[in-house]
């Protein structure tokens, strides 16, 4: 005994024509259409049979019309011989299964504007809604990137973003051109007599491409989740998290549905699950979830009541070697702090102790823009000054860099951070309890600067 | 310009109207305009509910009855007219043609 098929359809609302034909061939198959979900099209399985379908616009029900009309619709129907399927949006779906029946409708310039009428109260104002809710956020996200430069163009989530936006927005717009396309091509038809155009190829494939489009997106988007530098245990986490999100969104939507919610509150409900399905992101710090980050720790030893490694990884620069003196007690951590196709960002840091108990502590964020001028709007962004701080520039000769800059409190007194720029390069430099005189700035300079590209 | 609501009738507009000078259901009306035309002229269910609102709503035809989803119609006097003028139109087309093309063409 075959079990109930899920098929995820792109039909357009307006193909009328597709739609009965394609669920004519499915019956026909021995597949008949059970019910219409938010994501799939539910169909059971039959002995295979002619059977005709009809797609119609119903008079409204609920808030916006009285149920007493779309009952006796249906009453009609069935007179005729017309089951109702399904609903589908403000649209219903009905069959017969006579071998010929009366059609549903015999009067196509009436149904075309019946129809019309329906688009125009669902489908032509949740398409233009969504425009203009994606063309708000395309401006906001690119205002976000020319703010934060930095942030956005190390992030993968920022850059989409904008992206994701633009595409919906194109999506947007062409899915209500071809809405009027149709339309005018639909009255040139019934005026001569015909039935409504159907929806064109290119239309079907493009709306097939956008969801496969927007199916990768949010998989890319859930991938950017996952922190570069924590382990596999993060992946799963966001991954476990995600798909309960989608679990939940779904059962949730079909509850809410099944007790009649309206659309906005369906609509705020499915918007609360996106922000939670988002929030993973903001997990890493929280404490328990740390078992998590213990996972990658390298191997490690107690000293002075504190864990120093064993085996320490190499670093870019290393307070032994600012300093060339000897620390036996090292404690190093790599971070990548972001990775786009523009730019990358990698954090070091050092904690040393010497027997004494002499501590020392040095941090820098490396990072890589090889285009020049994002790599300039990087850094106007990093040496924006904030309440307390500001930056003022240095002599770069002993760093062998092209600009550097200190970081010093708005008092005047100066902070133990630098902001150091090769082309291509900036590195943040920060050195606690270490003076950097113009040998050590060498030395720094000499490990971080970028290496010469081959003549 | 676009033209007046109902100046003209179509077959389904007309043979609907005329199915409603005895009161009738929506389903009864469906048959009667098959009968009628001898399965000459079919009206779907949506085409009728559609026509019926729209019949209803300028006037031509009134509700009598409403008994649980079924609901009974009766063409008025607005819908009489309406009628009327239509036979009328359709008349006189056929007096042009017969003026035209003569009785013996005809035959």
């Amino acid at each position: 005994m075959k079990r109930a098929a899920y098929r995820a359809e792109t039909l357009s609302p307006f193909d009328l024509q597709g739609t009965e034909e394609h669920l004519s061939a499915m019956a026909a198959q021995g597949w008949r259409l059970e019910s219409i979900g938010r994501f799939f099209w539910k169909y059971r399985p039959a002995e295979p049979a002619a059977v005709h379908y009809a797609v119609t616009a119903p008079p409204a029900a609920g808030e916006d019309g009285d149920l007493g009309d779309r009952l006796y619709f249906e009453e009609l129907c069935a007179a005729a011989g017309w089951e109702k399927v399904t609903d589908w949006a403000a649209l219903q779906i009905y069959a017969n299964g006579a071998e010929n029946p009366v059609p549903l409708e015999t009067d196509e310039p009436l149904r075309l504007e019946t129809i019309h009428q329906s688009m125009r109260r669902t489908y032509l104002r949740d398409r233009r809604n969504q425009l203009l809710c994606y063309g708000g956020l395309l401006l906001l996200t690119l205002g976000q990137v020319f703010r934060f430069p930095r942030a956005h163009f190390l992030s993968a989530l920022g850059l989409a973003l904008p992206l994701f936006c633009l595409l919906s927005l194109l999506g947007e717009a062409y899915a209500i051109a071809g809405y009027f396309r149709w339309l005018r091509r639909s009255r040139r038809r019934v005026e001569e007599g015909g039935v409504p155009a159907p929806v064109s190829r290119h239309y079907r494939v493009l709306s097939r491409l956008s969801g496969i489009l927007m199916v990768l997106l949010f998989l890319a988007q859930l991938g950017t989740l996952v922190p570069l530098s924590r382990p596999s245990g993060w992946t799963a986490l966001v991954a476990v998290l995600s798909a309960v999100c989608v679990v939940v969104f779904w059962l949730l939507d079909g509850a809410l549905k099944r007790r009649g919610a309206s659309r906005e509150i369906r609509a705020a409900a499915g918007l609360l699950l996106v922000v939670l399905c988002l929030l993973p992101a903001g997990f890493e710090g929280f404490r328990p979830f740390e078992f998590l980050d213990e996972a990658g720790a390298p191997p490690s030893y107690v000293w002075n009541g504190e864990n120093w490694d064993l085996e320490p990884q190499p670093l870019p620069l290393t307070v032994e070697e600012l300093t060339g003196e000897d620390w036996p007690h090292v404690r190093r951590r790599t971070v990548s702090q972001g990775r786009t196709p523009f730019a990358s960002e990698t954090s070091y840091s050092e904690a040393a102790s010497r027997e004494d108990g002499t501590y020392a502590y040095l941090s820098c964020a490396v990072l890589d823009a090889p285009n020049a001028w994002v790599c300039r709007r990087i850094l106007e962004d990093m040496l924006k000054p904030s309440q307390f701080f500001l930056f003022r520039p240095e002599e770069p000769g002993p760093w062998g860099a092209e600009e550097v800059y200190r970081r010093f409190y708005r008092s005047g007194e100066p902070c133990s951070e630098w902001i150091v720029f090769w082309p291509g390069r900036i590195v943040t430099l920060y050195a606690e309890e270490l003076e950097l005189t113009p040998e050590r700035q060498a030395v720094a300079g000499a490990g971080l600067a970028p290496e010469e590209e081959p003549s | 310009m676009a033209r007046e609501k109902f100046q003209t009738l179509t077959e389904p507009m007309f043979y609907i109207l005329l199915s409603l000078r005895e009161e009738c259901c929506g389903a009864d009306v469906m048959a009667r305009v098959g009968a009628l035309t001898h399965g000459r002229v079919s009206v779907g269910p949506g085409t009728l509910y559609n026509l019926l609102d729209s019949f209803q709503q300028a006037g031509m035809i009134r509700e009598t009855a409403v008994a649980g989803r079924k609901r009974s119609y009766l063409i008025t006097d607005k819908g009489r007219e309406t009628l009327e003028a239509e036979y009328r139109r359709l008349l006189a087309l056929t007096e042009d043609y017969k003026a035209c093309i003569g009785e013996e063409d005809l035959s």
